[in-house]
């Protein structure tokens, strides 16, 4: 049985899929995200692939102070990924909302919203720190257990 | 045509991508981490009022000042070096690290006020004019 | 008698699906041509692209993850259609003559394309039993594009089929090779793009426009079985225009051999194609392939008068 734990751990940390969402970003760090795709920097080669749906990804990648418009759809989304999952949160925006910190259009850093685990800073990002960040986002997921507390994963399809 | 023999040519040779965890280097004049030195600063919190941001915030006491700067607050905009008269702030081509808890990265000074030290004696005082002579036009009596 | 003929006959056609060529043999080529496609795509634009282990690693992260639990008759259908999926695919592959003289029965080729049909025919069903808006309009968009490439298709595959005058693959690979011949290869080459949903003509997976397509509801072990219902296709599709390409003769190691070189020799034009296009809109795909169907017709009308001495 460890056997098996241990190649599905390999599985979780060598396949990162990512689910890219702009809650309100400049889109700075959106095309620093597109960039990491490219080839010179190129993410495919630790497995990273960017879904189309929140249902497919493991990874939710979120840029962007989250403004209060985007505050619901951003806990939807979460919820739509299955878990075992992890929150990467791209950018200085949507881990101190940077200089948007006055703002009264904003609804607070992503952490008031969801658990994030990992935060990529800089204005924008170099695509190297991103693809940084994936890599331990993944190693975070591989631990990760398929039910685990706190995280709202339960074995029920959210609508 | 031009497509389809770039793709023959590409796909017998080497890639660009830089593997992981390499990455190209930043080069110099990058808009990277506020350094900060605390044997310059004269407390005068001029950083912290123009900071754009809020990442630098300047508390004043009685016998120290706190400076303390977060770089995942930072828009890394350099407002705050050219207003330091004192030069105390420099900017770093590095980039800041990827962190796992919130506020992980935040860094704060204490630094404790000192007297200023007087300014030298200056050299003997020129002698005074002998009696008679006339004094020098415009000094008060 | 009869009845020991009829259990080794089952038990025979049973190990074809399961063990070789079928399921246990197919999987891992599954895997290898999704990877040689990836990996071929990525060094044409200069990148690196994913290690060889990558759709393993992908499989296995997908299977462990929870299997969702769906609500009545209509979840019940919508967790079918991958399982019919992979089923169907599997069985294609399954009917493939891989090496010399493996049976095989008359008619088989009608099987072996309805069988490959079924895949594309489950995608399009699971996107409208999903109740997603972005599904509907991926399965409206793979429907279409079926319907206008499967024209080419089969059109090419019978025509070869009646020139030979028989519809077992055994008998087509074995038989000599005509221009009509190689005019189907090429034309069945063309709908593969189609079939396999790559460029140009990946329209019912464009992402960012309506996010995954029919797939979008799906998750787990399910986008699982899709994914490997995908791979199997690649397999077998390829699997059969390298049976119509690769000719039947000399020592017995030497077809095997040959059929994988020329499998492999088809990825690689695939993604070539794949790597130098963009994707193309459904008026422009239906277009190009409506334009294909009617040259074609008429060029396999001409040429099987001809053959058939009627001309």
């Amino acid at each position: 049985m460890n056997f098996f734990r241990r190649l599905v751990c390999t599985a979780r940390r060598r396949s990162p899929w990512l689910f890219h969402m702009n809650s309100g970003s400049c889109n700075g760090c959106d095309i620093e995200l597109i960039a990491s795709l490219s080839p010179r920097y190129d993410a495919e080669q630790l497995g990273v692939q960017l879904q189309g749906s929140p249902r497919h990804a493991d990874i939710l990648c979120v840029s962007g102070p989250v403004t209060r418009n985007a505050a619901g759809a951003i806990e939807t989304v979460y919820k739509q990924v299955p878990c075992p999952k992890a929150v990467i949160a791209i950018g200085s925006c949507p881990a101190t909302t940077n200089v948007f910190i006055d703002s009264p259009t904003l609804d607070g850093p992503l952490d008031r919203h969801i658990p994030v685990d990992v935060f990529v800073p800089g204005c924008p990002p170099r695509p190297d720190a991103i693809i940084r960040g994936i890599a331990q986002a993944a190693a975070i997921v591989a631990e990760r257990r398929r039910t685990a507390e706190g995280s709202g994963c339960t074995t029920e399809v959210e609508a | 045509m031009n497509t389809l023999l770039l793709l023959i040519k590409n796909l017998f040779s080497r890639p660009v991508t830089v593997r992981f965890p390499a990455a190209p280097p930043v080069r110099s004049g990058y808009r990277g981490l506020v350094e900060y030195d605390a044997t310059k600063c004269t407390g005068c919190g001029m950083c912290a009022f123009r900071c754009t941001s809020r990442a630098i915030v300047f508390r004043s006491g009685k016998t120290d000042f706190k400076w303390s700067y977060d770089p995942a607050q930072c828009t890394f905009c350099a407002r705050c070096i050219d207003g330091c008269e004192a030069g105390a702030l420099t900017m770093a081509a590095e980039c800041p690290p990827v962190y796992l808890a919130a506020g992980a990265l935040k860094r704060a000074y204490v630094t404790p006020r000192q007297r200023p030290t007087p300014p030298a004696q200056p050299a003997a005082p020129a002698a005074p004019a002998l009696p008679g002579t006339a004094p020098a036009p415009g000094e008060a009596k | 008698m009869t009845q020991t003929i009829a259990l080794s006959a089952s038990t025979d056609a049973l190990l074809r699906l399961l063990v070789f060529p079928g399921l246990l043999f197919a999987v891992p080529c599954a895997w290898f041509l999704v990877w040689l496609e990836r990996k071929a795509v990525a060094r044409m634009q200069q990148r690196i692209g994913p290690p060889f282990m990558q759709p393993f690693y992908d499989f296995v992260k997908l299977m462990s993850k929870a299997w969702p639990r769906r609500e009545g008759l209509s979840g019940a259908i919508m967790s079918f259609w991958p399982l019919l999926a992979v089923a169907s695919a599997a069985g294609a592959v399954g009917l493939l003559p891989v090496l010399p003289n493996s049976g095989g029965f008359a008619g088989d080729l009608i099987l072996l394309l309805a069988l490959l049909e079924m895949p594309s025919m489950c995608l399009v069903a699971a996107g409208f039993s999903s109740r997603s808006v972005f599904a509907e309009i991926g399965s409206v968009r793979e429907a279409i594009l079926s319907v206008s490439y499967n024209v080419v298709f089969l059109l090419a595959l019978v025509s070869i089929a009646a020139s030979q005058h028989s519809f077992r693959i055994e008998a087509l690979a074995q038989s000599s090779a005509s221009p009509l011949r190689w005019l189907g290869v090429a034309a069945i080459l063309v709908c593969l793009s189609g079939k396999l949903h790559l460029n140009p003509f990946s329209l019912s997976n464009a992402e960012q426009e309506i996010y995954a397509g029919p797939l979008t509801e799906y998750m787990g072990p399910e986008l699982a079985l899709w994914e490997l219902a995908h791979g199997l296709e690649w397999v077998a599709a390829t699997g059969l225009v390298a049976t119509l390409v690769v000719p039947h003769f000399g020592p017995a190691w030497l077809p095997p051999l040959l059929f994988v070189a020329a499998i492999a020799i088809i990825v690689l034009l695939l993604a070539f194609v794949a790597a130098a296009t963009a994707r193309l809109a459904i008026d422009t795909s239906v277009r190009f392939y409506s334009r294909c169907a009617l040259v074609f017709a008429a060029i396999a009308l001409v040429s099987a008068l001809w053959i058939g001495g009627k001309l």
